[in-house]
């Protein structure tokens, strides 16, 4: 079952061609992982995927349903969630109201204008959960920006997690992280479970090989290699832009 | 005929004052991302200064100009000083207290020279009027076009082709970077604050004869420039010029067709730009 | 007051009584204090209660939306004007149906608005709600037809309710505004701990976010905006009751502002800055009606001035703080 199948994908902002005609698919519970340098596209593709920008040209299908144009909020209720490169929090709110607003986002209590939002027993216990689980407890009163760099890139990503998505974007989780939390990271998307697709944007290669089945490498906003951890370490084309620049630049 | 072409001399004479009002504003936002909505109560006190200085003591008109320029130099330069440079990117304040100071410019104006409007008033050499086919045009209005015309050169070649000019647009288009380049970005905030509103306080003495000096000014004049500032954009002067012709023309047009029609013909086209077109027909920044 | 505090927190009894005490004390204001003072207190009173229910109407949008409107007097005037028009010029006294029909009218009216204002956001919003409000002004100043132009309608004091027990009086007027006051403020407390006003606070603090969370923040705004109305339109039809008469000046840039001090100086986006905002600014404007009539604008810029200078976040959340640093200092004992 395909989760998710980009077709001649392109973006072009301005006279800047963001992506060329890029197109792959996704089988549901793969761990698919993007990399390329400073500049490739990645994240506009995220965008792309996630709903934040319309595409130029070309389609997107989410389990063989076309959401090419879709609004960025329908399609979380379809299964997709991301989460975001430069953190996107509610920083004067605390963190269990974060996640508490996430976690309502797909419910249907959303529009409940006279209940009181504490009255929802089961969203405070499953947000205590995500709370364990991204290692917070007990700083759910604290104001989000009184948290360190690290932990608001963990609520970041228990944000992304809240509406149980099918679909997972990841644009660079671990970026800004110590070794130690990056280990984290990459222990909790391997427990997601084998029911949560997962598309990874990052730079951290210690990640990118402990978590993905396949990698695509985007560079100038084109596909240029595709495959295994093992294909693309041995690929040349990916060795020149990561190695074979360095090289030049040193001439 | 006649009435077509007294009603666009009109229009362009409305026009320029609409320019030196707008562009003070304009700058504001552009550069600082100030909505100084108090601009059109400078406008006020220029023009009752104006007033005190060339009829009440029967001096040149020239200096009542100057005076009026330097009032407002000088007002702006309080606002900017002591409350603007605090409040950068925080709107609702910016707004109250403009709001605020309109208020009280012009509860001050009334305390000090009566509620009852003053007549208006022009330089004496200025005072007649010309036959124009089967009207008599005043000359004071063409006066205003040339002086409009030559402050608009004067402002495009200051930011166009000087040095401070390019600093100036150099921290409009953006202000950090100035900064780390060594520009004090501070120092050039203000002063085009406090040029804007120099040229405000002189547009009140210039437009003393075209809208009069009553304390209505402040927000009469603040809804025109508002309006000229949408629709030319924010932070630009050929915008502005652009704007104030549009509006100045429109305005007269309809005022002579149907006066009533004036007060919501402005609105409307200030809405259906905000909808369509937000940063203006020319505007470069998107607040 | 967060939700855990609410939940978690086994509090003391005297931990109890400080939660109420914000509630006891203003009860004790407004509910005994009109029988004990002369009536033209409760004619002041009346006004702040008025003018509560207004700057809460706004605050929903501007405090806990994030929408800043300067058009706002728009939905007040609305209804009021709804209410002076059926009474004065077509004779419909019952006031249940014409408050119900001005009501609705600014309801209708912000459904109308709002769809032309959310198109942008910002200062462009603010720019947007500015025009449309001085647009209804221009109508109400110059379609003398229908609202009798700047002469205004001249209102019967008192509403009919059709009632023949009740005695109207400043007090008793008072003590009607009092109860419209109460639903609107238990409605606001409803509101905005439901997880609809949560949203809207998220939407306040970072849209795209709402917006990749699965809300269609569009919408939110749109509901705030009619609800906000709503609530102008309650204020509005109780309004020329009490000021016994209509003028297009209700409906003008200054009431907009007005709402806007109020709300800034009590605190934005919180449930008791409106009815604190209130108090401060009528009183003021009548200690200096009595004692320096003709300054009153000066008197009112300045209070603009100091609030946004020295008054960040206003008068509630200063109060608040006190209150916790009260209430915690007493649980450790």
């Amino acid at each position: 079952m395909e989760a998710l199948r980009v077709e001649g994908l392109s973006k072009d902002f301005g006279g800047v061609r963001a992506l060329q005609s890029v197109s792959f698919s996704v089988k549901a519970g793969e761990h698919l992982a993007i990399i390329g340098p400073n500049g490739a596209g990645k994240t506009t593709l995220f965008n792309l995927l996630g709903g934040q920008l319309s595409p130029t040209a070309g389609r997107v299908y989410l389990f063989g349903r076309e959401i090419t144009n879709m609004a960025a909020h329908s399609r979380v209720h379809l299964g997709i969630a991301r989460s975001f490169q430069l953190t996107s929090l509610f920083l004067n709110l605390t963190v269990l109201e974060n996640i508490l607003l996430a976690l309502q986002g797909t419910r249907s209590s959303r529009f409940q204008v006279f209940r009181s939002a504490t009255a929802y027993e089961h969203l405070h216990t499953r947000a205590q959960e995500l709370l364990d689980s991204i290692d917070l407890r007990g700083k759910e009163d604290d104001p989000v920006h009184a948290l360190s760099y690290g932990e608001q890139r963990k609520l970041e990503i228990a944000l992304s997690l809240a509406s149980e998505p099918k679909l997972l974007l990841l644009d660079e989780p671990s970026s800004g992280l110590t070794t130690a939390e990056s280990a984290d990271i990459t222990s909790m998307i391997r427990n997601l479970g084998a029911d949560v697709t997962v598309i990874l944007v990052a730079h951290d290669m210690d990640l990118v090989f402990g978590v993905a089945e396949r990698i695509i490498v985007l560079h100038y906003g084109e596909i240029i290699a595709e495959g295994t951890g093992e294909r693309i370490s041995a690929d040349p084309r990916v060795k020149e832009i990561y190695i074979g620049e360095e090289a030049e630049g040193s001439a | 005929m006649e009435f077509f072409v007294l009603n666009l001399l009109n229009g362009v004479a409305f026009g320029f004052i609409l320019f030196l009002l707008a562009c003070g504003l304009s700058l504001a936002l552009g550069v600082m991302g100030i909505l100084n909505l108090a601009h059109g109560a400078l406008y006020m006190v220029g023009a009752y200064l104006g007033w005190t200085i060339a009829i009440n003591q029967g001096l040149n008109f020239w200096l009542a100009v100057l005076v009026g320029a330097v009032a407002g130099g000088l007002l702006g330069l309080i606002m900017e000083w002591g409350f603007f440079r605090y409040l950068h990117g925080q709107l609702n304040e910016q707004v109250l207290l403009t709001f605020g100071f309109i208020y009280i410019l012009t509860n001050l104006t009334q305390w000090i020279w009566g509620p009852i409007p003053k007549a208006p008033f022009t330089a004496p050499f200025l005072a007649g009027s010309f036959p124009l086919g089967s009207y008599t045009y005043p000359f004071s209005r063409i006066a205003t076009i040339f002086i409009g015309m030559i402050l608009a050169v004067a402002l495009w070649w200051l930011l166009e082709r000087t040095r401070a000019g390019a600093i100036i647009r150099a921290g409009m288009d953006d202000r950090k970077m100035s900064t780390g380049l060594g520009i004090n970005v501070g120092l050039v905030s203000t002063a085009v604050f406090a040029l804007g509103a120099f040229i405000a306080g002189a547009a009140g003495v210039l437009g003393a004869r075209m809208f009069g000096v009553n304390l209505e000014l402040g927000l009469n004049v603040l809804l025109y420039a508002l309006i000229v500032v949408v629709i030319g954009g924010m932070g630009s002067i050929p915008g502005a010029i652009l704007g104030s012709m549009v509006i100045g023309i429109v305005d007269s047009f309809i005022k002579g067709l149907n006066p009533d029609l004036g007060y919501f013909s402005m609105y409307l086209i200030m809405i259906i730009i905000l909808l369509v077109k937000p940063t203006g027909l020319l505007g470069k920044r998107r607040i | 007051m967060t939700l855990a505090n609410l939940k978690n927190i086994r509090q003391s009894p005297r931990e109890q009584w400080l939660r109420w005490a914000p509630y006891i004390a203003a009860g004790v204001v407004f509910v005994l204090v009109p029988l004990l003072v002369p009536t033209y207190i409760n004619s002041l009173l009346t006004k702040i209660l008025i003018f509560a229910i207004f700057a809460i109407s706004l605050d929903i949008i501007m405090g806990y939306t994030g929408l800043p409107s300067l058009g706002h007097a728009a939905f007040f005037g609305v209804a009021g004007y709804t209410v002076s028009i059926l009474l004065v010029l077509h004779g419909i006294e019952n006031f249940w149906l014409i408050a119900l029909l001005g009501i609705l009218m600014a309801a209708l009216a912000a459904a109308i608005l709002g769809i032309i204002a959310l198109r942008v956001s910002g200062i462009y919003f603010l720019l947007v709600t500015f025009a449309l409000g001085m647009l209804l002004y221009s109508m109400a100043l110059k379609w003398f037809w229908l609202t009798r132009g700047v002469q205004g309608l001249p209102m019967v004091s008192y509403p009919d309710l059709g009632l023949s027990w009740l005695t109207w009086n400043n007090t008793s007027f008072y003590y009607f505004v009092f109860v419209f006051f109460i639903v609107c403020f238990f409605l606001m407390y409803r509101l905005v701990n439901s997880p609809f006003g949560r949203a809207l606070q998220g939407i306040r603090e970072n849209e795209p976010r709402m917006h990749a969370l699965g809300y269609n923040t569009w919408l939110y705004k749109y509901i705030a905006f009619i609800i906000a109305g709503l609530f102008a339109g309650v204020a509005g039809v109780l309004f020329p009751y009490y000021a016994r008469i209509m003028t297009p000046y209700s409906v003008g840039v200054t009431i907009s502002t007005l709402a806007m001090l109020i709300c800034i100086i009590g605190g934005l986006g919180t449930l008791w800055g409106p009815l604190i905002g209130a108090v401060v600014i009528i009183v003021v404007e009548y200690l200096s009606s009595v004692y320096v009539p003709e300054r009153w604008p000066l008197i009112l810029g300045g209070l603009f001035a100091i609030t946004v200078m020295f008054l960040r976040g206003g008068i509630a959340p200063y109060l608040l703080r006190l209150w916790k640093r009260v209430s915690y200092g007493s649980a450790k004992g």
